[in-house]
């Protein structure tokens, strides 16, 4: 028997909120939420997309019926996997255009991978990504929250003597590129960003 | 608790500056965390002529603000001051 969320007349987010609750309550794997506002449907579908929901929308007495159900095989795909991940970071900023918005991209990906529950062993700084790890990194408390859960956060040496910022490091240890080669080849998947 | 103090704006604990919103916060999270927050959006709402938790709710604070030419530290002063004011 699905779990049934009626949130019509009600107004984004709350039929968001009130099927993230019920997701993450007993019995979330099979729910059907019903809204009567096209807003409210594409949230709840973005929603079901993001927590690894199949779902199937049927429009019935002026309303949307959104039926999602989460397989088991959805569940293993989604997440608690046991492979390592190492993340290589490379430069200062996510991606390459506006400065702005790169900072903002890397602030969001830190801050993601602290809410994450991959296995993530460790975080390897290259070139301009070390300003990450010295004093006044504007992300430093992701990446020092990151090292509180176990994750290695190392920095290369070479780029720290670069740039002059050896004695500026503020979190991690500092490492060499044969480490960082053993590390990157070793790790079940990496990122690089 | 003496070691609870909110002068001005802020919430401090034993001196410490408690940060409760982090621009990297989805809009979703925010609201679902502190729903008193929800009226902070509904004021935005007005200023930017758009449903901010319709159309922004799985987008960082950060991006939302870029998105409509907001100044971020306001939001986040605002929003703080909400949870606190409750």
């Amino acid at each position: 028997m699905d779990k049934i969320v009626d949130a019509r007349g009600l107004s984004c987010p709350q039929p968001v909120i009130l099927t993230k609750k019920a997701m993450e309550g007993e019995n979330g794997d099979l729910l059907t939420t019903i809204v009567d506002q096209t807003m409210a449907l594409e949230n709840v579908s973005k929603l079901a997309s993001s927590q690894g929901y199949d779902y199937e929308v049927e429009e019935k007495d002026n309303a949307y019926y959104i039926h999602m159900s989460r397989t088991d095989e959805i569940n293993i795909e989604k997440g608690h996997s046991t492979e390592d991940i190492a993340v290589l970071v490379s430069s200062r900023l996510f991606g390459q255009g506006n400065e702005e918005l790169g900072q903002i991209l890397m602030n969001s990906f830190l801050y993601t991978l602290n809410e994450m529950e991959e296995n993530i062993t460790h975080l390897l700084f290259m070139n301009s990504g070390i300003y990450l790890t010295v004093e006044g990194s504007p992300v430093i408390v992701h990446i020092k929250a990151l090292e509180s859960k176990g994750v290695e956060i190392l920095s290369c040496g070479t780029c720290l003597d670069f740039y002059g910022l050896k004695e500026k490091l503020a979190v991690g240890k500092v490492t060499n590129m044969y480490t960082a080669m053993e590390v990157l080849c070793k790790a079940s998947k990496t990122i690089s960003v | 608790m003496a070691c609870l103090s909110v002068p001005g704006k802020a919430l401090y604990y034993y001196g410490e500056r408690v940060i409760m919103i982090y621009k990297e916060m989805r809009v979703l999270d925010i609201v679902e965390k502190y729903p008193e927050c929800q009226e902070v959006f509904h004021r935005y709402d007005e200023k930017v002529g758009a449903c901010i938790m319709c159309e922004q709710l799985f987008n960082s604070l950060a991006e939302m603000s870029v998105f409509y030419g907001l100044e971020i530290e306001n939001i986040i002063s605002e929003l703080e001051k909400a949870i606190i004011k409750k």
